[in-house]
């Protein structure tokens, strides 16, 4: 996202014959400044912008009050959506204070500490109308992106991306040192190409993002590869011959990984050397490129039997700041989790064989590369190096147990 | 009967012209005055002025 002053945040610029805001925005621009964003006109600088005369920056913050007018259906039920209420992180946080088998909806019977910090941290990102639909989002600071004008479909750049940036921006844009943009990005295509899902839906019956009906998949596009190869004859999710494999186990590259994210505003501090001691808590927010090939610990949700497992931004203290010294139940949920990066290619690592004697060389744990290949998979002997406190919360991803017994243990 | 030159007709649609255009220039002068939120949201180097009350702000890629 570019940078910009704050005096561009906030500047609507006219042009050719525009004279007013209503001829960028004939709909809104009716309405008038003042009936949105309270405070006072005319006035002085102060007085205009001053709280105590209801000036508020993003009215949609309340949009029953300043949207649920007009747009009375959306309103109703996104005041329930995925982006609006977090659903999934509620149950992050609720499995891992009060044990597995909890979700979102107990998520009030959490600390009150839980609570108020999550309703003025998380919430205040997770998200307003306005954060889509007319300015960047509260994460990257905020800024006009159209003059004001309100658009019906998010600027993917300067929206979708300026929240979903490190681990969906950064892959699909091929950021990452060695790694190719994704192949979609390389056609053109966005966000809405591929997820058409009701963004405004109440999900409030759904525990996470990964619940939701109509998601994506690689099969509404590419739904006769089935049989395209004796690749995907032999690993295709669901009907493989042999082990079944996540599309991304074979198509994606190297993806964001993050250890150790603390609340109170200490987020993203770049890259680091892994290896600090930086996965025992602490301040040692950490961001890395890692691709690990994890067992499927949730069959009824993700395909395949083998996925691509990321390294969530979760640590024992992470909500310290909040006032919850350790999570109660830390090991209720594994901290690498299934993910689905952006970064699809057609020949990745895993999948260029030039120059292999047999067509598993870069993948199986058997012959030459056996070795190598190891660096592939979460596996025991990985998580005691790095992550000796987090190997009972990935006990169902860690792959030894499941591998063909003629592999080497990895 | 009276008979208008054309040059006549033309210049008194011109006329009129001009004063509707000089109608709202003005109308477009009062809304634009400092103290109205488009006298200032509009102007560039209105906003400038106060560019040092309009709190900074980091800019990064959020979230993930």
């Amino acid at each position: 996202v570019t940078p910009l002053e704050p005096w561009e945040k906030v500047y609507i610029k006219l042009t050719s014959s525009q004279v007013s805001f209503v001829d960028i925005d004939n709909n809104h621009g009716f309405i008038g400044c003042i009936n949105c964003h309270g405070g006072k006109e005319p006035a002085e600088f102060e007085s205009a912008h001053d709280p105590e005369n209801g000036f508020i920056r993003d009215p949609s913050t309340n949009p029953n009050r300043v949207c649920f007018p007009c747009h009375s259906g959306i309103v109703a039920t996104n005041n329930n959506s995925m982006h609006t209420m977090a659903w999934g992180e509620r149950t992050a946080i609720v499995v891992r204070e009060l044990d597995a088998g909890n979700d979102h909806r107990q998520f009030d019977q959490c600390s009150k500490n839980l609570i108020e910090g999550f309703k003025k941290e998380c919430a205040g990102c997770h998200t307003t109308c306005g954060q889509c639909h007319v300015s960047r989002p509260k994460s990257v600071q905020g800024g006009l992106i159209n003059n004001h004008r309100f658009i019906r479909k998010p600027d993917q750049t300067n929206q979708c991306l300026a929240c979903h940036g490190s681990r969906i921006g950064v892959d699909f844009r091929g950021e990452l040192e060695g790694n190719k943009p994704d192949l979609h990005y390389l056609m053109a295509m966005k966000c809405w190409d591929c997820h058409q899902e009701n963004f405004h839906a109440d999900n409030s019956q759904f525990p996470s993002r990964y619940h939701i009906p109509n998601l994506p998949e690689c099969t509404d596009c590419h739904s006769d590869a089935a049989s395209d190869n004796p690749y995907h004859l032999m690993h295709w999710p669901k009907g493989g011959v042999s082990a079944e494999l996540s599309c991304y186990v074979c198509h994606s590259q190297p993806y964001n990984n993050c250890n150790t994210c603390h609340t109170n505003g200490k987020w993203k501090e770049g890259y680091e050397l892994i290896g600090a001691d930086i996965y025992k808590g602490g301040d040692g927010y950490l961001e890395y490129p890692s691709f690990k090939i994890g067992y499927n610990y949730n069959p009824d949700l993700f395909a395949g039997e083998y996925i691509v497992v990321r390294h969530i931004p979760i640590a024992k203290d992470s909500y310290k700041p909040w006032g919850v010294p350790e999570l109660a139940n830390y090991n209720a949920r594994p901290t690498w989790e299934y993910t689905s990066p952006h970064n699809i290619r057609k020949i990745t690592a895993q999948t260029d064989t030039v120059g292999t004697q047999f067509c598993y060389e870069n993948c199986h744990l058997v012959g030459n590369k056996s070795s190598l290949n190891t660096r592939l998979y979460l596996s025991k002997s990985f998580m005691d190096s790095l992550f000796p406190d987090e190997i009972i919360a990935n006990t169902p991803v860690i792959v030894n147990d499941h591998l063909p017994t003629s592999w080497e243990k990895p | 009967m009276v008979r208008l030159h054309p040059i006549y007709i033309l210049s008194l649609f011109i006329i009129i012209l001009g004063y509707i255009a000089c109608e709202q220039n003005e109308i477009y002068n009062e809304s634009s005055s400092p103290n109205t939120c488009e006298g200032c949201h509009l102007d560039r180097s209105a906003l400038q002025k106060f560019a040092s009350e309009i709190p900074p702000v980091s800019e990064t890629e959020g979230g993930g």
